[in-house]
């Protein structure tokens, strides 16, 4: 699935990175494998993730580039 | 670096560098006692500050710290990022800023200036944050790890800083070697291996490497943007900074960010939050309290009755003055025309006076303090975010928020500020929408003071409505007439913090001083011009020439008309004795939302024709007359 469908709560593991987007995202700490926790997802707009103290926004035609899994809790 | 090789007299140069919002500002208030601006959101200093490290004549080199915009890495992938690397590139020394809270995302950069090759020492900032969340970092392992000097600090307690400087010190007078320049690995040597006999140092040739093609171009090398080798030496660095992040961190529990912080993120709460803000900020706060309470209280208790008597008094002993007179005093009577001049009803020495500091001072003070206080509690990125959702739909992105909020203070600055976007048509888009349809500070006190005299919720949420319908309106239809993507929205959103107190008092302070050392010369001068064109006995002749426009089209009092030709010539004078003429509730509405609406000011249009093109700022310029007038004529008719 896209990262833009993961729901506020969830954990997901990041699996795939476009090229173009991938240095931005290697330089703010997340890189694929990277497991992440969605802490918001606005409808229509950007997804808002958590990875340790860390908050990131990604707009959301950046977040419909990136695949990712659902991990249980 | 070897202290030896300094020679005696040179100037050493600091710099000050790490990602956006670990407190690298603070730091250098803290060295070199000059305030540069703080602020709880990324992106806050686009414009280097520098000064001399302060109290230590016993040095013999003179050392000049700069403090950089934050930035995620040393690339060009905006203009931030080329100004700090520029510096970067310079400097005989780098203090690196991290944040102990986002210690994994840091490092990355401090890697890249070590694999650069620059002597730094590395400065850990927010550790106590990193405390409270019983995050442990084992100092010792990152030193051995790294090779650099690493301190940690809380850069708003004082005397967590003192060993920055001693240390900085230490080095310089050659008693400590606090670095060595890391030997290059094996991988990234064998990547530039071809470049590298064509550069003048490492440093360039791994930011050729990794893409920067201004590098190439200054070096004259015709190097194909490899964005595979980009990919292959970051995703490298970034495998090496996450090893050592595992070797240095204890993980005992993450605990959950900050309930407060995250629902602010949740679109219905935080819409809800949002409008609220705005609502209080703007109507009660600016309105209410500033345009109401305390400009009442300026005026007319302060400058109505003891100011400007007073300056009356001194020039009717030399100098005739008329009131209510419209006649051409400058042809009849030159000493009545003079004293008219300098105290009469646009008086330059009386109304003038009384405006600034009665009137716009309180408010753009007002405005800077409510800002402020946003800023540095981290609400804005969170705003940012919710932003995004609509700006997204307008051609822009959740980063435009930043300067469009700016032009509540000052449209002008607010156009500077859309250095931080990064396509071409998000910041046109948002320059455009900042000179139609933003009023500046004073403007907005008096507009929102205005309102609250008609009483009520109501023409606030009119006014409100009709501005955020403009606002759509033409940034949907710019967003399909222009070429181009509006930029990915990519936010780091860091925590909520309680303000600092003291933190918000300098900065209000600090912008408000900018902000009326400009605007002071600027309304002398057109005040100046307007007493001129009353003695002159014109004034009379433009407001009777502009009479059918404001009575037949927007069904206005003709006196308004003054307020108008201030406007053009600074925004916020078009709240210009808008006060004093009585007007309707359905007239007033009307006036407050044309004067929103109507022509950025002779700054804005300056600036704006800097950072875009004349066409643009005459394209601005003319869609904002005819948007002010065909809305306000409808507005008049429907009210």
């Amino acid at each position: 699935m896209n990262l833009k469908k993961a729901k506020s709560g969830q954990k997901v593991q990041i699996l795939s990175i476009p090229t173009d987007l991938v240095g931005e995202l290697l330089r703010l700490g997340v890189s694929t494998g990277d497991v992440l926790t969605c802490v918001s997802s606005i409808p229509g707009g950007p997804v808002v993730l958590q990875q340790e103290l860390q908050e990131l926004a990604l707009g959301q035609a950046f977040a419909k580039q990136i695949e990712c899994k659902l991990l249980d809790e | 670096m070897n202290s030896q090789a300094l020679e005696k007299s040179k100037i050493i140069k600091i710099a000050l560098v790490g990602n956006p919002n670990v407190g690298k500002s603070v730091i250098f208030h803290f060295l070199t006692g000059v305030y540069a601006e703080v602020s709880n959101y990324p992106g806050t200093t686009i414009d280097v500050a520098n000064a001399y490290l302060e109290n230590f004549a016993s040095l013999e080199n003179k050392i000049e710290i700069v403090d950089t915009p934050g930035v995620y890495g040393i690339a060009s992938f905006n203009d931030e990022e080329k100004v700090t690397r520029d510096f970067v590139l310079e400097a005989d020394f780098i203090i690196n800023v991290v944040s102990a809270t986002t210690l994994k995302r840091d490092l990355f950069l401090t890697k890249q200036l070590l694999d650069l090759g620059k002597p730094l020492i590395l400065i850990i900032n927010q550790f106590d944050e990193a405390k409270l969340n019983k995050v442990s970092i084992d100092i010792e392992a990152l030193q051995n790890s790294i090779g650099v000097k690493v301190l940690t600090t809380v850069a708003i307690q004082a005397q967590t800083l003192e060993p920055v400087k001693e240390l900085i010190v230490q080095h310089i007078n050659g008693r400590q070697t606090i670095f060595q320049v890391p030997l290059l690995s094996k991988d990234l040597e064998e990547d530039i291996k071809t470049i590298a006999p064509l550069v003048l140092s490492r440093a360039e040739a791994i930011l050729i490497a990794e893409g920067d093609e201004y590098i190439s171009k200054k070096n004259k090398i015709n190097f194909q943007v490899n964005q595979e080798l980009q990919e292959k030496i970051y995703t490298r660095r970034r495998q090496e900074v996450n090893q050592i992040y595992d070797k240095i961190i204890s993980k005992a529990s993450f605990s959950k960010r900050a309930f407060f912080g995250q629902a602010l993120l949740n679109p219905w709460f935080g819409s809800l939050v949002a409008v609220s803000i705005l609502y209080f900020f703007l109507y009660q706060f600016l309105g209410v309290f500033v345009a109401g309470t305390v400009v009442d209280f300026l005026e007319n208790n302060v400058f109505s009755q003891y100011y400007e008597p007073f300056v009356r008094k001194i020039i009717s002993m030399f100098l005739t003055i008329e009131h209510d007179s419209l006649a051409p005093l400058l042809f009849t009577d030159f000493k009545s025309a003079l004293g008219t001049f300098l105290a009469g009803d646009y008086g330059v020495l009386t109304l003038t006076v009384t405006y600034l500091y009665g009137l716009l001072a309180p408010l753009v003070f007002g405005f800077y303090f409510g800002l402020a206080i946003l800023e540095d509690s981290g609400y804005l990125p969170r705003l940012a975010v919710l932003a995004d959702t609509l700006l997204s739909r307008l051609g822009m992105n959740g980063r435009a928020i930043i300067p469009l909020i700016l032009g509540g203070g000052c449209v002008t600055m607010a156009v500077v500020t859309t250095k931080l976007l990064t396509s071409k048509k998000e910041k046109l888009i948002t320059i455009a929408l900042l000179g139609l349809s933003i009023p500046c500070s004073a403007q907005l006190g008096v507009i929102q003071g205005l309102l609250s005299n008609i009483g009520g919720v109501k023409p606030w949420l009119i006014w409100s409505g009709v501005l955020f319908l403009i606002f759509a309106l033409a940034g949907t239809v710019m967003n399909a007439l222009l070429k181009g993507s509006c930029g990915n929205f990519v936010s780091d959103i860091p925590p909520m913090r309680a303000p600092v107190f003291k933190n918000i008092i300098n900065k209000t302070f600090s912008r408000s001083k900018v902000f009326l050392d400009e605007a002071s010369f600027a309304f002398f001068m057109a005040a100046a011009v307007v007493a001129f064109l009353q003695v002159a006995g014109c004034l009379d002749n433009i407001i009777n020439f502009c009479e059918p426009l404001m009575s037949k089209v927007l069904l206005l009092p003709k006196e308004v008309t003054l307020s108008f030709i201030l406007g053009m010539i600074r925004r916020d004078f078009g709240a210009f004795g808008l006060l004093d003429i009585p007007m309707s509730a359905a007239q007033l509405i009307t006036a407050c939302v044309v004067l929103t609406l109507f022509v950025p000011c002779i700054a804005t249009v300056a600036v704006t024709i800097k950072e875009t093109s004349w066409k643009v700022a005459l394209a601005i310029w003319c869609s904002s007359w005819l948007m002010a007038f065909s809305i306000g004529a409808v507005l008049a008719r429907i009210l």
